[in-house]
């Protein structure tokens, strides 16, 4: 890989496709899986999950001098945990039938791995704009996997889309869509295609770790 | 290392940081805990209104609170004589099946209202279907029930069926408290 000057820009579309959370660094798969049986639900958990991300990539590069690393993940949790249930009380108060449809998985996004990944991985490391950017990315590239694969199951398997019908009458409905296995059978389908249309863009990316901090990126690759 | 850096100061930092998130969250929980509360209070009486053909409005409804059949969670009265009572009972994995059951004047279930939102999706879920619910409407509101015998469960899904026919039942029993 070249020299590569990593610019704001680039940070934005990293988690789109290059390092997709879902479909990528295949982290946070667990509400993934659970959540995407209806659009409307995918939308809500990806609304919720980019808000959370962001607000906590925020904080903690903004606290990142200021934490000690004996207590740095205790720090995170309690400000991950604080901006979760901010979240879980709006939602509960105005949007009521969005928070019974998340469920459990609402309050789990505090243990969501991309969140304490990213503030793992990027935020503890990268200035404040940056980390808020990288939140926005991870967040596009979550909400964009979870709707793209809610929008899969909800139409093979109730013939909706968005609550809306779409499919002729006549379509038989695939049960197992809407349950557990189907859930597996899109995500590693969607897995496949994604490193398909890398490779036919020829843009296939080698990789020795995930989540590089920035400064190892931008120092090069020397060490090869 | 002093004992500032490896001691005192993780202390500190973090009980700063758990004080400034929980001064947070009270903030935020005074402003939604009452649209919270308001809410629910709107779906309870709407649920009321529904398993009582006779009311047309909430505001008709008077509140019952002599009541000591356990489980029951709360009880009002028509001016017709036409009662409805909510129970809750817990189903799957803890989560609470709640169910308000209407009474017409003369003891007959006049319709059966469920929230299995806490139940599985797609399989506990579905005792809180009108279609499901519809059965138990017309029967004798003076005995109890039993799953499989006077009506039949949900297939896959006893805990939540259970769940369901125990709330029932402890509507039918404050039901013989009340009447």
């Amino acid at each position: 890989m070249a020299q590569e000057k990593v610019s704001k820009v680039s940070i934005l579309t990293n988690g789109i496709i290059k390092e997709n959370p879902v479909l990528r660094l295949v982290l946070g798969t667990c509400s993934t899986l659970a959540i995407t049986t209806a659009v409307s639900n995918a939308i809500g958990m990806g609304v919720a999950f980019t808000f959370v991300l962001v607000c906590s990539n925020i904080m903690i590069a903004l606290l990142r001098n200021v934490i000690p690393s004996k207590v740095h993940l205790p720090c995170y949790i309690v400000i991950i945990a604080g901006f979760v249930t901010i979240v879980q009380m709006v939602m509960h108060a105005y949007v009521d039938s969005l928070y019974t449809a998340l469920g459990v998985f609402l309050p789990l996004i505090v243990v969501n791995c991309i969140i304490l990944g990213r503030a793992e991985m990027f935020a503890c490391k990268n200035t404040v704009v940056d980390s808020a950017l990288d939140g926005v990315g991870m967040g596009i590239g979550y909400t964009l996997t979870v709707v793209l694969m809610a929008t899969i199951r909800e139409i093979l398997g109730s013939g909706t889309w968005l609550g809306f019908q779409v499919m002729p009458k006549s379509f038989v409905t695939i049960g197992i869509m809407t349950q557990a296995p189907g859930a597996f059978l899109c995500f590693g389908l969607l897995m496949a295609l994604c490193i398909w249309v890398e490779d036919k863009l020829d843009a296939r990316i080698e990789r020795k770790i995930g989540c590089q901090p920035l400064k190892d990126l931008q120092e090069g690759e020397d060490k090869e | 290392m002093s004992t500032w850096e490896s001691t005192t100061k993780p202390i500190l930092v973090l009980t700063l940081s758990a004080l400034v998130v929980s001064l947070l969250l009270a903030l935020v929980n005074s402003v939604t805990a009452p649209v919270i509360e308001a809410n629910q209070k709107a779906v309870t009486l709407a649920a009321y209104v529904q398993v009582l053909p006779t009311v047309s409005d909430a505001t008709e409804l008077e509140e019952i609170t002599d009541y000591t059949t356990a489980g029951v969670t709360g009880a009002v009265k028509a001016p017709d004589g036409s009662i409805a009572i909510q129970a809750g009972e817990s189903g799957f994995d803890g989560g609470v099946v709640t169910v308000i059951v209407g009474f017409d004047s003369t003891g007959v279930v006049s319709g059966v209202w469920a929230d299995a939102s806490t139940q599985t999706a797609g399989i506990g879920s579905k005792v809180g279907e009108a279609d499901y619910l519809a059965q138990f409407t017309g029967m004798d509101g003076t005995t109890n029930i039993t799953a499989g015998v006077d009506f039949d469960g949900v297939t896959g899904a006893t805990y939540s069926t259970n769940a369901l026919f125990a709330a029932i039942n402890d509507c039918i029993n404050c039901y013989n408290e009340l009447a």
